[in-house]
């Protein structure tokens, strides 16, 4: 876009569902431990 | 008694300079030459520039850490290598220039069995005119820059609060720019603060990249399975910006800055202006001003370094399209093909070439972001070199020389999209590799399995361990060496 767009009309947004599990302390701390485990497994991979 | 210089204090520099330091015996001498006093952890910047945080948050001084290591610590430029000494002594040195107050522009050689090159990147302001902290735009790429952009930022919520409707412009400076992740970064704590202070209805808030779409960060972009299909990365950064309401213009070379107006060129060739109230875009950057000379005096830095001033490693600098682009291109040991006792780590080393596509306007202006060294490689790189030179210095031909390719090595970011406890979220990401492979994973150049992404609370969680982590890891505190790069 040459201009600041209007093409945030054609993108996709979150539903409210996925607004709230954003912040949602107890599904956060679910994620918090499965991140961590993705980004360990990402630093053994690269350690070599 | 052998002994290394590491020219920078960055992350690749101080983490090679630990590292060396506990591996070898106390006898060899461990060297770092920084014109820096303090150490900075550069990712919170970001925080710093919003107000969030201080120059003491995210800033420590080096020397009583590298007085407790038991590391050499000059704090001065390095101007010169002489990686073959003079004439009558082919002794190697480096000339470096002092930089503490009290002994300032004063020279003094000294000599090194290996050089780690370390410089970082210079911030390129000048390659566009009225761009930066000294012309008509603010930055966050130092903590100095960084709270002077805090300040700016005040006082425009002030402005706004009393009834001023404002313009932001974050982004690129310039159509070479690297480090998108960090502007993006910054344009989603600025919106956060501003919504934050209750003004968020007075504020236009634009985003401008020179990437040729939203989530290409320098690394062409990321395909992440979710949901049954693979989907461009693009899809889910766009979502982000229509999501918080910020507009972005991509394909864009700033051309130049001028007080509340910049003028920027498009890749269909056109020119367009648009106004500002507050603007903080990133430079270009290029190599440390450093200069290579030979035995006889003769100056060969065209030899040592790229045309773009990082120093050339053991990567294929062939020139060739993007089609002809390949994983093995990318250096896996980092050292100087001229010199075998010099490394270059980090930012530092030049890249055989970007590895987003490059594009050109209409005009024939480069559009090309330029290859993100973010932390945790470069920290790595910073790891394999100091290994490498402690195997070269106890096992001499025997060594084993270790190799970390950007092909072959995946990254976690953490990109924060605001900052807060209960309602901060940060998009942590991980790819795999950095640089594409198109023979071991066709189709998508990645891993789908490790090249990942999410936006959450637990993103930000993350960010703040690892600001508090890295920073007890760069005090060199006890057991930092647990703390993976």
């Amino acid at each position: 876009m040459n201009r600041p767009t209007e093409a945030a009309k054609h993108a996709m947004k979150p539903t409210p569902l996925v607004l709230y599990l954003r912040t949602f302390f107890l599904y956060q701390l679910l994620r918090f431990v499965l991140v961590n485990l993705r980004m360990l497994t990402m630093i053994w991979k690269s350690h070599g | 008694m052998a002994r290394v210089v590491v020219l920078g204090a960055g992350v690749a520099g101080h983490t090679a300079a630990l590292i060396l330091r506990r591996k070898l015996g106390r006898a060899h001498d461990v060297v770092v030459v920084t014109p820096n006093r303090l150490w900075n952890w550069i990712p919170s910047n970001i925080w710093v520039g919003v107000g969030l945080r201080t120059k003491d948050d995210v800033t420590f001084e080096l020397a009583p850490v590298y007085h407790r290591a038991g590391i050499r610590y000059e704090q001065a430029l390095a101007a010169e290598l002489h990686p073959e000494g003079d004439v009558g002594d082919a002794t190697p040195y480096v000339l470096i220039e002092r930089t503490e107050p009290d002994r300032r522009g004063v020279r003094e050689k000294i000599t090194y069995d290996y050089l780690i090159n370390a410089t970082g990147p210079k911030l390129n302001f000048g390659a566009t005119p009225g761009l930066g902290p000294e012309g008509n735009s603010l930055s966050v790429c130092t903590v100095a820059h960084a709270e002077q952009t805090a300040a700016a930022l005040a006082g425009a919520i002030a402005s706004m609060k009393d009834g001023a409707s404002l313009t932001f412009l974050v982004g690129t400076g310039h159509g070479t720019c690297t480090c998108q992740g960090a502007a993006f970064e910054y344009a989603f704590n600025l919106e956060f603060e501003i919504r934050r202070a209750g003004v968020r209805d007075r504020a236009r808030i634009i985003f401008i990249t020179n990437e040729a779409e939203l989530g290409d960060f320098g690394v062409d972009g990321m395909q992440l399975r979710v949901g049954g299909y693979v989907i461009p990365g693009k899809i889910f950064a766009e979502s982000l910006f229509a999501e918080r309401g910020v507009e972005w213009i991509v394909g864009t070379h700033v051309r130049k800055v001028e007080p509340g107006r910049v003028e920027y060129e498009t890749l269909d060739g056109e020119l367009h202006e648009l106004p500002f109230d507050f603007a903080m875009l990133l430079p270009p950057f290029r190599g440390a001003d450093l200069k290579a000379f030979d035995g006889a005096g003769r100056d060969i830095s065209a030899e040592v370094f790229a045309p773009s001033g990082f120093m050339k490693v053991d990567g294929d600098y062939q020139p060739k399209p993007y089609e002809e682009w390949r994983a093995e291109d990318w250096p896996k040991t980092y050292r100087s093909p001229k010199y075998a006792n010099v490394f270059a780590a980090g930012i530092a080393f030049a890249p055989p070439h970007a590895i987003s596509r490059p594009r050109t306007t209409k005009n024939g202006t480069p559009v090309a972001p330029a290859p993100p060294r973010t932390g945790m490689p470069s920290g790595v790189i910073g790891r394999t070199v100091a290994l490498t030179v402690v195997e070269l210095i106890e096992h001499g031909s025997a060594a084993r020389i270790h190799e970390a390719s950007l092909a072959n090595m995946g990254a976690a970011c953490v990109a924060s999209a605001g900052a807060g406890f209960w309602n901060g979220t940060a998009a942590s990401m991980t790819m795999f590799p950095v640089v594409p492979d198109y023979e071991r994973y066709p189709g998508y150049g990645r891993d789908l399995g490790h090249t990942t992404g999410e936006i959450g609370s637990a993103g930000h969680w993350i960010k703040e361990i690892l600001h508090h982590l890295f920073i007890y890891k760069a005090r060199a505190r006890p057991g930092w060496w647990l703390i993976p790069e």
